[in-house]
């Protein structure tokens, strides 16, 4: 849908008015999925209302911590990412890739019904927007095209919401991703007091506007939203210096910072399931008691998994600081030669979900010191 | 980056045809050959495959391996697949007989690099039961003898009982490829050659060096000093082409398991330039 | 001065000897003979003196060592441009393999004595001869640990 042709013309919604979007997606028969709080985290989840949004809280986020915190005014959407990405929908962790029955002809082989859900996206981060466009690669981008992926994907509706703020863990703006929206939505969203300042990035988004109870935008309500969107852009305190990363990292694979880093990562995982670009799967087959009926499940893996490299006759990345320089090469360098694009958007998941605060910026900087840099971190 | 990809994106990736054993020829301890016929006429006048090219063998219920094709591309009716028991699948297919159905999606990778190797001498060295992935490019090479310089096969194997196809050898030998083979434990009753096959490639004469081409599969530090010895002996490191192995799992380049590097095995490999590789080959754990 | 030159030619077509300067060469063929060997005629013998260095130049010579309970097993197949029996050259007691032609097999001879003179006297053949023989053993090492880590092996319970 989102055919990336940027309208001008903004228009204001007010407040009230964000209910009504909802029910109009509803109505065209779309499932709305935006944020919403969960064992104090904000998710992702379906929702039906705007009273099911985080209204009046934000997350306070730093390596290895995330908590919720009530604000001091009633921003709907006045926080920034979860655990959550965007990539449960369109690569969901669990899925049938194909089914087979054992018939008098022997076993034949089957495609499972494609999932007819189309999702509305509501609160798309600028960093987000940007992950789905690298999945967008991996998945369609190549010789073979996932059909789940592409499925979820052709039929999703994409509404951005603008940060006005920047997490000490965000650092999209090195990685030239964000903050704020430039494609890839239907619609874009900043918020201000008493409504949002409303863009159009799609026909798609453009009729849906025109369904809605609009004003004509002020200049103050434009400058207003611009200084919001600038604040993002000026809290931005961490940063990674993207200078030739991928031979720097290919170039350093004997690196004692490797093995340094890999006796503090405990090898959860954690990190590869919440970032957004990470699609690593494994398909295994589930088979029914009678043994005629079997379905390959895909489900998400994690290049941290010591069985992810398994072959025959022993495991290639036997130990955790191989899987760390496996994921962190990947995500950084070989992401480039693969699919031309880094595989890191800036959205600091990775570290605010690591138990032991593990920080990539940190890494790389170590990395690029060469030496230690306990340090010479990512953050200024 | 390797010989062209011919996979063609069909419209699911994930879906397998069904194919039917229609025989088997035990081959060695723990190998054996699986002659596969596909159920449906139509796919199997679709099919078809370059040589080092390999399938992913779909065993309901128990899972996937990806197995290089063995048989010859020119000959139709037959897509052969030599399978040594390793785990589960491989094991399981040991188990099948003749009229057991089961699927196969595929084929996937990038095949051996014939085009290159016209008009120059062409060095397969391998070892074990990497001459399976080879041995369609063998045919090929038979097949268009006149088109090459001198053919050489360097074969090594554990024990001369572990050595794949030898009733094939002279039928090879009478085509115009010389076929030389190594074995590391010789048998009192052993009389070829004792030792690794590196050795068979660092004493053989290399009349034109700049115009050999080194075909190569077998294990990594095999690969490795087999390009090593190659390299010293004047052959060019783009003229050489090996072989990867890594932990397969989708073979369509979407599940991240088979990475070396920048490379997808399945997609941008198997089969490999050297030089595109070389620096990541004797990095631990990579 | 005949065969000296035949021999020449010979040794610079050697893979041991090729990279050799010209004057080295000559200076080795000057001392060097020609011996052929029948199929199962022996070299030399595991743990007997041996005085001279082969350098084989056609055929295939098994290299055989003595295993209580197994009899004699083959460790290795030498070929054209091999070296054999260089122990007693870097001072070693005997030879530590038995080598056993294993087809028509021919050799350029060369007597232990008059080679480490030459090298002593002529750094010019010394130096670089040493130099080759020492990349040979180094092959032949690889070799041998490429043997020993055994990467035929299938599974890892396999026995022998
Ligand atoms: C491109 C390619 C070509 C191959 N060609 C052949 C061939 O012609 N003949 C042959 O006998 N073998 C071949 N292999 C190796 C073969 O794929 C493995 O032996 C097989 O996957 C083992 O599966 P299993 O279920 O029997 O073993 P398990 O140990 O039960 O394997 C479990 C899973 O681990 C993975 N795995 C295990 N070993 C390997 C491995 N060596 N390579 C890749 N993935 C592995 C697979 O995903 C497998 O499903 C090839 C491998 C690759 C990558
Ligand atoms: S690597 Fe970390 S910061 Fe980068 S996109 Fe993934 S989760 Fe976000
Ligand atoms: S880096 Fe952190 S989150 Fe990632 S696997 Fe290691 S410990 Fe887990």
């Amino acid at each position: 849908m989102n055919e990336q042709q940027l309208s001008e013309s903004e228009v204001f919604l007010p407040k009230s008015e964000l209910q009504s979007l909802i029910d109009l997606l509803r109505n065209d028969g779309m499932t709305v999925v935006g944020p919403t709080i969960d064992q104090q985290a904000i998710v992702y989840d379906e929702i039906t209302s705007v009273d099911e949004l985080p209204r009046g809280w934000t997350d306070r986020q730093e390596p290895g911590k995330y908590r919720l915190e009530q604000r001091d005014d009633d921003a709907t959407f006045g926080f920034v990412v979860g655990p959550h990405s965007w990539k449960k929908y369109l690569f969901p962790p669990l899925t049938t890739v194909s089914t087979a029955e054992k018939t008098d002809q022997g076993w034949q082989m089957q495609t499972p019904e494609p999932d007819s859900t189309r999702y509305a996206f509501l609160g798309v981060r600028a960093c987000e927007l940007a992950a789905i466009a690298v999945q967008d690669r991996v998945f369609t981008g190549g010789p073979y095209i996932d059909p789940v992926y592409s499925n979820r994907r052709k039929n999703a509706f994409i509404i951005a919401v603008n940060c006005t703020e920047a997490a000490p863990t965000c650092f999209c703006s090195s990685m030239n991703t964000g903050p704020e929206c430039r494609s890839g939505f239907d619609l874009a969203l900043t918020e201000l007091d008493d409504g949002f300042v409303v863009q159009a990035g799609s026909e798609a988004g453009e009729t849906l506007i025109a369904r809605l109870n609009t004003s004509e935008i002020t200049t103050s309500q434009s400058e207003t939203a611009g200084q919001a969107r600038q604040q993002a852009v000026d809290q931005q305190s961490r940063h990674m210096n993207t200078d030739g990363i991928r031979d720097l990292l290919l170039g350093s694979l004997k690196h004692p910072r490797w093995e340094e880093v890999g006796n503090r990562c405990l090898g959860c995982t954690n990190c590869t399931m919440v970032c957004p670009t990470c699609f690593c799967s494994s398909v295994e087959d589930v088979t029914a008691l009678s043994g005629e009926s079997v379905e390959r499940k895909r489900h998400w893996d994690s290049c941290f998994n010591l069985s992810f490299s398994y072959i025959s006759h022993g495991t290639t990345r036997d130990t955790i600081s191989h899987r760390y320089r496996q994921w962190l090469t990947h995500k950084l360098a070989s992401w480039h030669d693969q699919f031309d694009t880094s595989g890191c958007v800036g959205c600091g998941r990775c570290i605010t979900w690591c138990p032991v605060g593990i920080d990539l910026t940190e890494e790389v900087a170590a990395i690029r010191g060469n030496g230690d840099s306990s340090q010479s971190g990512g953050q200024s | 980056m390797s010989g062209t990809c011919l996979a063609s994106p069909s419209i699911d990736p994930w879906l397998a045809h069904t194919v039917r054993i229609a025989s088997i020829t035990d081959e060695v301890e723990d190998v054996a050959t699986y002659h596969l016929e596909f159920s449906d006429p139509e796919s199997a006048k679709s099919y078809s495959f370059l040589p080092g090219q390999f399938n992913m063998l779909y065993l309901p219920g128990v899972g996937e391996a990806a197995i290089s094709i063995s048989s010859d591309p020119a000959q139709e009716g037959t897509l052969d697949h030599t399978v040594r028991i390793a785990g589960n699948v491989t094991g399981a297919l040991a188990r099948a007989a003749v009229g057991d159905t089961f699927g196969l999606r595929g084929p996937f990778g990038s095949s051996w690099p014939i085009e290159a190797c016209l008009g120059g001498d062409v060095i397969l060295v391998t070892g074990g039961i990497g001459l399976a992935p080879l041995r369609p490019a063998i045919y090929e090479l038979l097949n268009r003898k006149s088109e090459f310089g001198t053919l050489s096969l360097l074969y090594g194997a554990r024990h001369p009982f572990g050595l794949l196809y030898p009733s094939e050898y002279a039928d090879w030998e009478q085509r115009g490829m010389s076929v030389n083979t190594t074995v590391d434990r010789a048998s009192p009753a052993w009389q070829g050659n004792v030792g690794v096959v590196t050795q068979l490639l660092d004493r053989m004469p290399l009349p034109n060096p700049e115009e050999t081409t080194v075909l190569c599969c077998g294990p990594e530090v095999m690969m490795w000093y087999t390009a090593r010895s190659a390299i010293g002996r004047g052959i060019p490191a783009d003229r050489i082409w090996v072989s990867l192995e890594r932990n397969m799992n989708c073979a369509i380049g979407l599940c991240g398991h088979c990475q070396f590097g920048p490379t997808f095995v399945c997609k941008d490999g198997p089969v490999i330039r050297y030089d595109h590789v070389s620096s990541f080959l004797r990095v631990e754990g990579f | 001065m005949v065969t000296s030159q035949t021999l020449n030619s010979k040794l610079s077509s050697l893979q041991f000897t090729s990279q050799l300067p010209q004057t080295a060469r000559e200076a080795l063929a000057g001392i060097a003979s020609e011996r052929a060997f029948g199929k199962g005629e022996v070299l030399c013998r595991e743990g007997e003196g041996c005085e001279e260095l082969f350098l084989i130049n056609k055929g295939h010579v098994g290299l055989d060592m003595l295993v209580p309970g197994r009899g004699q097993v083959r460790v290795m197949t030498l070929g054209p441009g091999d070296v054999l029996a260089w122990s007693a050259l870097i001072g070693n007691q005997g030879a530590t393999a038995t080598g056993v032609a294993l087809d028509d097999v021919e050799t350029v001879v060369f007597p232990d004595d008059a080679l480490l003179d030459l090298c002593q006297v002529n750094s010019e053949v010394g130096y670089p001869l040493m130099r080759e023989l020492a990349k040979a053993i180094s092959r032949r090492l690889v070799a041998s640990r490429l043997q020993l880590l055994d990467l035929f092996r299938v599974g890892a319970n396999e026995d022998s």
